[in-house]
């Protein structure tokens, strides 16, 4: 019955309770208050020597992000041209149960990794979601600016503005975020020839964090598997973590630097080849930075203009010359 | 180089360009791949994002050097009686302008550059608009012969 509080939303209450009042005391909360300033970049650190896989960080955000979901107000509209335009539709009652994957509903999943390492075998649980890259690609080559980042390093999509034309997914190392059509800004424009949707993905509660709250990830955790707080304190604390567990880090250089670093007893390559990858599924490569290419040419739109002003001055020069040449030559 | 070689050159460069910078343009937005542009022969890397960027910056990079090439010739050719015309006017503006929130653009993809929302947004529509603005003038002077210059009355 709606009316009887279920087991799971029970325990949840009592953990986000329970976890309130153990973080404000351990100085998490105050942390992330302190540090909630718009200029201050904020980090999450993962232990995976903790991890239960418990799914109750997938169900809090599921709860405390609910209000941001898609609601589409029926189906989407017959994208053209049809053979090359698939529409992405998780609004169905058991679309929306999904949790073993990323989805528009589900921005964390809990994703199993099983082997075996230096002859021991393991079973690890890695809170897969957004990174929260230092340079994102999403949010810096959004062609309407919907992918764009807080000063505190949170990125975010905003989905009155995002068209769901998914080329921030495209262009994610991980692929992380997902559409759902159906809903959003294009459906007012030309909703068959433009746009697509909304790309939704983990916002790392930027609305609890802005007023010094914890993500509902991190508060409900028993097991304390994250942290946040100031990029420099979380990276010093992961480096710290791995040096005294033996363990590996990710996250730190990939794509350039993110603000969510995991530390792990396996390494990451081997943990790699033994996650199940696939859509909404993301892997755990290397990943070498996407913008420092694209990047690189901005030396040659400095230096540009000067080259300009360097020919026409020479050109003006030599014609000058030849005027001059002709003047002196007797007639 | 002589002067009508140089003028012929930066002309071709100018189109070329031109050309390069809006394609790339509006290959910034997912398109080509769902109206088969990038299956034509010989444009498949425009489904690749970051290569489409890197060619959209070479092209801008071009374009720079001639808007400030063009800017310092003018100078000169202001002595000799030359000037913009009406027309010619509007699109250095709108030129400028476009090249300006590029510019912008480009320093926000830098690591480390974070612009707020309203002036992220902002910026994106105002290039595109430029952009397109320039398009739409570019051509229709072309077709109405209207020229950048006009030699001042004595």
């Amino acid at each position: 019955m709606s009316s009887l509080i279920s087991r799971r939303s029970f325990l949840k209450a009592g953990l986000i309770t329970a976890g309130t009042a153990a973080t404000a005391g351990t100085g998490l909360a105050s942390a992330v208050r302190a540090a909630a300033g718009p200029k201050t970049e904020l980090c999450t650190l993962l232990d995976l020597n903790k991890c239960i896989g418990c799914e109750e960080c997938v169900h809090a955000c599921r709860e405390i992000n609910g209000h941001k979901f898609p609601e589409p107000e029926g189906p989407p509209p017959i994208m053209r041209p049809v053979e090359r335009v698939k529409t992405a539709d998780w609004s169905s009652p058991e679309k929306r149960a999904v949790t073993d994957r990323l989805t528009p509903y589900n921005w964390l999943f809990i994703q199993r990794a099983r082997g075996e390492y230096q002859g021991q075998s393991f079973e690890l649980n890695i809170p897969r979601r957004c990174m929260h890259c230092h340079n994102a690609p999403c949010s810096k080559l959004c062609p309407f600016g919907a992918a764009y980042q807080l000063r505190n390093g949170i990125v975010r999509i905003h989905p009155d503005v995002c068209m769901g034309g998914a080329k921030c997914k495209t262009i994610c190392p991980w692929n992380i975020p997902e559409r759902q059509s159906g809903v959003g800004l294009h459906l007012d424009l030309l909703p068959q020839y433009a746009g697509n949707g909304v790309m939704y993905k983990c916002d790392r509660c930027y609305d609890r964090v802005a007023e010094g709250r914890l993500p509902a990830c991190i508060e409900v955790c028993p097991e304390s598997v994250q942290e946040i707080g100031p990029r420099n304190e979380i990276v010093q604390k992961a480096r710290d973590l791995a040096e005294k567990t033996g363990g590996f880090i990710y996250g730190l250089a990939e794509n350039g630097g993110t603000h969510t670093i995991y530390v792990s007893p396996v390494p990451f390559d081997v943990l790699n080849q033994a996650l199940r990858k696939g859509p909404g599924q993301p892997q755990l490569q290397p990943v070498e930075d996407v913008m420092a290419d694209a990047n690189r040419w901005i030396g040659a739109l400095a230096i540009a203009p000067a080259a300009g002003v360097i020919g026409a001055l020479a050109r003006f020069k030599q014609t000058a010359g030849q005027t001059q040449k002709k003047e002196d030559k007797p007639s | 180089m002589m002067p009508h070689q140089a003028n012929r050159l930066s002309e071709w460069l100018y189109l070329a360009a031109m050309a390069v910078v809006f394609f790339t343009g509006f290959g910034n937005m997912p398109l080509y791949q769902r109206y088969y542009v990038t299956d034509l022969p010989g444009l498949g890397w425009a489904a690749n994002f970051m290569i489409n960027v890197e060619v959209h910056y070479m092209a801008g990079a071009v374009l720079l050097a001639l808007a400030a090439y063009f800017i310092v010739s003018w100078i000169f050719l202001r002595k000799e009686g030359l000037r913009l015309s009406r027309t010619g006017k509007i699109r250095a503006i709108v030129l400028g302008l476009a090249l300006l929130t590029g510019l912008a653009m480009a320093v926000k993809n830098l690591s480390g550059v974070v612009y707020p929302l309203p002036l992220l947004i902002t910026m994106n529509f105002l290039h595109m608009s430029l952009a397109v603005c320039f398009l739409l003038l570019a051509l229709g002077c072309r077709i109405a012969r209207a020229p950048w210059l006009r030699k001042n009355q004595p």
